[in-house]
């Protein structure tokens, strides 16, 4: 039942997608339970997949391997597998790609073909991150691409070509990148082993780099040059700056679901690919390379925080401070300490979950308010007093409110960057510069909940219906499990505990 | 004998004239030809090194018949695009065909 | 019952759950439940208390988050200082959940009020059993989030909603500077737990520069919580709130964390003398400075919470000259009388319809018996008057000071007890003396939920002080220290409580002279630039907003103009180019094949003749 776990979860979405090719264009109620019915089925595959994974044991997991392509010189393998670091993030993709289909019932145009793209999207992610080949890995994260280019482009706001193009084209640029750092990748990884034939598979790869001799055969400058190349070629998805202007057109301009896709799980694939495969082939020059990335890190908190503070739309607020919780995910990684990028995985988990929350809910305003200027809104409590609540209470989760899942991985992270004086100079001051991001978070979030939910009740906003019996799913739902994390963290630190060790110990202690 | 230069030679000047009329002349008939004039240009270089060039051997003789079977085809084709062009558009004058454009 | 004192905080919380589901339909049993809980958890613990009065300490954990090979725990722990901390806390919480049952009776949200309050207790009660820094931590937070959404209950204010907001934005400068100290503790020591911590750093582990970093980071925690100068701009603004949580809150509880959390981290303080003095000075500063501000202030609610910042300096003050039990001592002692105080100021604006302006009340004496008596009685105590509680705290912080022998320390201590008699007294006679002035008809007393705690209050108010006194040999202190290292406490003797009685009484004395007839003094035509200075809290909002908060809007919007103009800029400048080059190449396209020929044959030529050129001729 186990054998070919993965590329069930992997292919059951595109399966749900070609069944939903096939039902008559019209018949919107069974498209609706066609799509919603394959996202549950994926939700409970993969947490089926999470019971089957055992936490303790350290390598990879349900491994799948077949031979599928022999170029000669390279050989190309369809490998899947998971470890503490992949698993969280197949979970949460089928979480908020399950809630996201949920949260879809205002999509009433090209119904068929959006929840196609839908699930073809939700098979790319999925994909990513339990590839272990790095030209199936390519394929994935390609494949992530056209979905949300249509996705945008066609159900998206009123820029939303503008936006779909600058999306691609930012992605685009990052792909072309991450081909030329992989192919370089597998053929000096294999003249370093001196193989006759390239391997792209990330294990292998890694033994390759870790082998002692490779100083000797690959000077500095190159696996420093592979090293910057693949951390580039993710750093667009991430976004980190100064490569994410494409991210508040995007995130605005996008349909609500969509954006809870993008934020909370497509901006996961970068940090992804920079630990999987830049900590995981080159740790050695992860390590050199890591006060730069605590660095870019902590630009990257205070830009995206500064920016939030004076945005006047509540979508483009929430979307800078995507952007500057990102940072914290670097900064933990850089510290490259057992908490620190612990942390990190936290921390994409929690901005996951807590992002698509955000965007839920400023959706769920826009919707029923009709503006997303923040100057019009306001007095919201009263109109909508649960909404409301959700809102306050999302933004305490995203200022890192302890019993929340932010406030662990906040800590974790900045448990790391403390504790990486050895590795990084000037740590503390880095550490310091973060948590004064931590008062600006608080005070950009603060500042949105004052704008919208409280102050007079407005006229035009009397009557509003308040959060309707779907709406609760997505939610409860996010908000539920981001209380869980945050008030029993071990049921994550469990499953991702030994793979961070082994992240560790490669770097040579 | 006679040198292998001077068929070049001779073939060159056919070609450059061919490539000429190609270029400047406006009647798609004209142009037609030029091509022609091409084609036997690169014919007749076939033909030297095939019997007094350096590696003297069949093949190239053997080319010279189907470049003059494909040509043939090809100013068939040629004239019958013509004549359809000329009906639709009453005009063969090339400066005028310029649909294809930015 | 000691090993299950984990009950003691559960049980709001189980209230606050029920609250929060059960919404509208529960706004009238809401009071009930909720005082119900909070009744349960006194109950339990003062047997806690007892027990531990008995017993000895017990701590329990379990395994809450796996770092690597370390175990990050969470649990509960009984120790002298939280037993009789659960017991104030419980105290003073169930008797401003009854007052709220009259004084927001007539709110239509008073089932989320009592959510928050029990939410409140839940997790203040949680700080309090917390056996670790990192527990601490997050109750810590819990808290402060409880503060921000109870002092912008009545959110459609806009004061109450800026109020919050600097509330939770100032502490949390606090909170962050806490955090960092725990974060640097933990890298050092290893661990979060206050035992395993402390004796890593008795036992020389860390180096002395670092003690001091992480006491002082910890210190900021406690300045930004206990309002200490210079964080200390939020908890006036925090009397927006509902004035029942003003006095749980932002007066007995809450803003005593900071010293609590002093008190818990002692032995950090006690390795490094640079934070102990940085305590001391923090806190006598605050004191006088505060206190000063409350000398001109005309909001009741104003002047009580100015008089809490101050009394909190003062607990700082006595931490800071090693006066453990003195500070503790005196937290307790404050928390009835200043809850007390806020109650009895409640009743006062119940009574005038929400109207907090001292200037127009007075003469109320007659018409609120009740609430008069008891505010004398609080205003006593504060004064530190004899035999009241507030005089045998504020004696051992004295004594505290004076064994120090700092002179600038004893100086600021003296002037406070002045100030605090003074002030406290203006506020008295303004409130309670002469003739009304007010336009509200009959003010008259609220009924019995009102009058009840007040009357309990008092009575804590006179007695509390009876448990650390000469006649039982200082009784608190041997409980508390029982175990501890800490050092001597320093006992005044009968001179200095004559000294302070002294200075009390000059400052009540000054206060009949000027307010005895609970009229205006024209202190402010006599001395108008002091006055104006106090009036305007030493401009300190005005200097925190032209430094920090307007500077910082300015960078923002610096950035944002960065980020359209240079660095989206540069993205679209790349797309505009290609565009524009595709642009200007395609023109070239005219359909002209013949133009096409001669470029490739030209282009061919130009291959060839570089082939050539480069390679020489076939070669």
């Amino acid at each position: 039942m186990t054998g070919n776990l993965l590329s069930v979860l992997v292919f059951l979405p595109l399966a749900g997608a070609l069944i939903l090719l096939m039902l008559p264009r019209e018949n919107h109620g069974l498209i609706r339970s066609m799509a919603g019915g394959t996202a549950l089925l994926t939700l409970g595959v993969s947490l089926f997949a999470w019971s089957r994974f055992d936490g303790a044991a350290s390598g990879m997991q349900l491994g799948e391997s077949y031979p599928w392509i022999d170029f000669g010189m390279a050989a190309v393998r369809y490998e899947l597998g998971v470890d503490g670091l992949s698993m969280p993030l197949l979970v949460l993709t089928t979480v908020i790609a399950a809630i996201a289909v949920l949260a879809s019932v205002k999509i009433t145009e090209r119904v068929k073909e959006y929840f196609v793209w839908m699930l073809v999207l939700t098979t790319g992610l999925l994909g990513v991150f339990t590839a272990l080949d790095l030209f199936l890995f390519f394929l994935f994260f390609e494949l992530t691409l056209i979905p949300v280019f249509f996705l945008i482009s066609i159900w998206g706001g009123k820029e939303r070509n503008r936006a779909a193009f600058k999306f691609l084209l930012y992605t685009g640029l990052g792909s072309a990148v991450m081909f030329v750092a992989f192919i370089a990748l597998a053929f000096t990884g294999a003249e370093a082993a001196a193989s006759a034939q390239a391997s792209f598979n990330m294990i292998v790869l890694a033994d390759m780099f870790a082998n002692p001799a490779i100083p000797e055969v690959l000077g500095t400058a190159v696996r420093a040059g592979l090293f910057a190349a693949v951390v580039l070629a993710f750093a667009v998805k991430l976004p980190v700056f100064p490569l994410h202007t494409w991210l508040p057109a995007a995130y605005t301009q996008a349909p609500v679901p969509v954006t809870m896709i993008l934020a909370g799980v497509m901006s996961k694939m970068g940090a992804y690919g920079v630990l999987r495969v830049g900590y995981g082939i080159l740790p050695d020059q992860a390590a050199t390379f890591a006060a730069v990335i605590a660095i870019f890190g902590v630009i990257n908190i205070i830009y995206g925080a500064c920016l939030a503070l004076v945005q006047t739309d509540l979508k483009m607020l929430i979307a800078y401070g995507s952007m500057s919780h990102m940072g914290i995910i670097l900064l933990g990684a850089a510290s490259y300490t057992q908490a620190g990028m612990q942390g990190a995985i936290f921390q994409m988990v929690s901005h996951g979950l807590i992002a698509a929350l955000l965007f839920f809910i400023a959706g769920a305003l826009y919707e029923r308010t009709k503006t997303g200027a923040l100057s019009e809104l306001g007095g919201l409590s009263r109109s909508v007093p649960v909404l409301a609540g959700f809102m306050l209470a999302a933004a305490m989760a995203s200022l890192g409110l302890p019993g929340l899942s932010g406030f662990v991985s906040e800590l974790l992270a900045f448990m790391g960057i403390f504790g990486a004086g050895d590795l990084i100079p000037a740590a503390a001051v880095i550490g310091i510069i973060g948590v004064i991001g931590m008062i600006l978070t608080a005070g950009y979030l603060l500042i949105a909940v004052q704008r919208t939910a409280f102050g007079e009740m407005k006229e035009q906003f009397k009557g509003l219906p308040d959060v309707r019996p779907g709406e609760y799913v997505p939610l409860i739902g996010l908000l539920g499990l981001s209380i869980l994390i945050g008030v029993y963290p071990n049921l994550l630190s469990d499953i991702i505990n030994t793979t961070v060790i082994d992240i560790i110990t490669r770097a040579g202690g | 004998m006679v040198s292998l230069n001077l068929f070049l030679a001779l073939a060159a000047i056919l070609f450059c004239i061919g490539l000429y009329g190609v270029l400047t002349r406006r009647h798609l008939v004209i142009i037609l030809v030029s091509i022609e004039l091409m084609l036997n240009a690169v014919n007749i270089n076939l033909v030297a090194f095939s019997s007094i060039g350096p590696f003297a051997n069949i093949t190239g003789q053997v080319f010279t018949i189907f470049v003059i079977t494909v040509a043939a085809a090809e100013a068939a084709v040629g004239l019958a695009i013509l004549i359809a062009l000329y009906r639709n558009r009453s005009s063969i004058d090339v400066i005028k065909q310029d649909l294809l454009r930015w | 019952m000691i090993q299950n004192a984990w009950l003691i905080p559960l049980l709001p919380l189980a209230a606050f759950v029920i609250l929060l589901l059960g919404g509208r339909q529960l706004k009238q049993a809401a009071p009930v439940i909720a005082i119900a809980s909070v009744a349960g958890a006194f109950v339990l613990s003062s047997v806690v208390l007892m027990e531990r009065i008995g017993g000895d300490t017990f701590a329990a954990t379990v395994r809450w988050l796996t770092i690597g090979p370390v175990d990050v725990t969470m649990g509960f722990e009984v120790t002298a200082l939280n037993s009789l901390m659960l017991f104030v806390v419980t105290a003073v919480s169930l008797l401003v959940h009854i007052f709220s049952k009259r004084y927001m009776a007539e709110d239509g949200r008073i089932h989320v009020f009592y959510g928050y309050l029990t939410f409140f207790t839940f997790s203040m009660l949680g700080l309090v059993l917390a056996p670790n820094l990192l527990q601490l931590f997050i109750f810590w937070e819990l808290v402060g989030l409880c503060s921000f959404l109870l002092v912008g209950f009545w959110y459609f204010k806009k004061e109450a909603a800026d109020a919050a907001k600097k509330a939770f934005l100032v502490t949390r400068i606090g909170d962050v500077g806490l955090l960092v100290g725990l974060v640097l503790l933990f890298n050092a020591t290893g661990s979060f737990e206050y035992g395993a911590a402390f004796a890593a750093v008795e036992a020389g582990e860390v180096s002395g520069t670092m003690v001091t970093v992480i006491a002082l980071c910890i210190f900021l925690g406690a300045v930004g919580k206990s309002a200490q100068f210079p964080l200390h701009v939020w908890l006036p603004d925090a009397m927006e709130g509902p004035t029942p949580v003003s006095a749980l809150i932002h007066a007995a509880t809450m803003v005593a964390a900071g010293v609590y959390l002093v008190a818990v981290t002692y032995p950090l303080f006690l390795a490094s003398g640079t934070a102990l003095t940085v305590v001391a000075y923090t806190g006598a500063i605050t004191a006088v400075f505060a206190a000063s501000i409350a000398l001109v202030n005309t909001d009741i609610k104003r002047v009580l919470a100015y008089s809490t910042v101050s009394q909190l300096g003062l607990m700082m003050l006595a931490l800071g000259t090693a006066g453990y039990v003195a500070g503790l001592f005196h937290l307790m002692t404050h928390a009835f009388f200043k809850a007390l105080l806020f109650l009895a100021a409640g009743s006062v604006i119940l009574a005038l319809h929400h109207r907090q302006d001292i200037t127009r009340m007075g003469g109320l004496w007659h018409r609120m018996r009740t609430t008069a008596v008891t505010f004398l009685i609080g205003t006593l105590a504060i004064a530190g008057i004899f035999p009241l509680a507030g005089f045998w705290s504020k004696e051992a912080v004295l004594a505290a000071v004076w064994a120090n022998g700092d002179v600038v320390l004893i100086t600021l201590a003296a002037l406070t007890t002045v100030l605090t008699a003074f002030y406290m007294f203006r506020l008295f006679f303004r409130v309670f003396a002469g003739t009304y002035r007010g336009d509200v008809e009959a003010p008259a007393e609220n009924g019995k939920t009102v009058t009840v705690p007040l009357i309990v209050l008092a009575v804590f108010a006179v007695t509390a002080g009876f448990v650390h006194f000469p006649l039982n040999g200082y009784w608190l202190e041997g409980f508390m220290t029982a175990g501890l290292n800490y050092g001597d406490q320093a006992h005044g003797g009968l001179g200095l409580a004559a000294v302070s009685l002294l200075l009390a009484a000059a400052g009540a004395g000054l206060a009949w002279r000027l307010y005895g007839k609970g009229e205006e003094s024209g202190m402010q035509e006599k001395v108008p630039a002091v006055h104006h200075l106090l009036e305007n809290k030493y401009y300190i909002d005005e200097i925190y907003a032209a430094v920090i908060v307007r500077p910082l809007m300015t960078l923002s919007r610096l950035f944002v103009e960065v980020d359209r103009w240079i660095i989206d800029g540069a993205v679209n400048f790349t797309g505009a180019i290609t565009f524009r080059t595709g642009r200007q190449a395609g023109k070239q396209h005219n359909g002209q094949l013949q133009t096409y020929g001669l470029v490739s044959v030209a282009g061919g030529i130009a291959l060839i003749a570089a082939v050539f050129a480069v390679r020489g001729y076939f070669g």
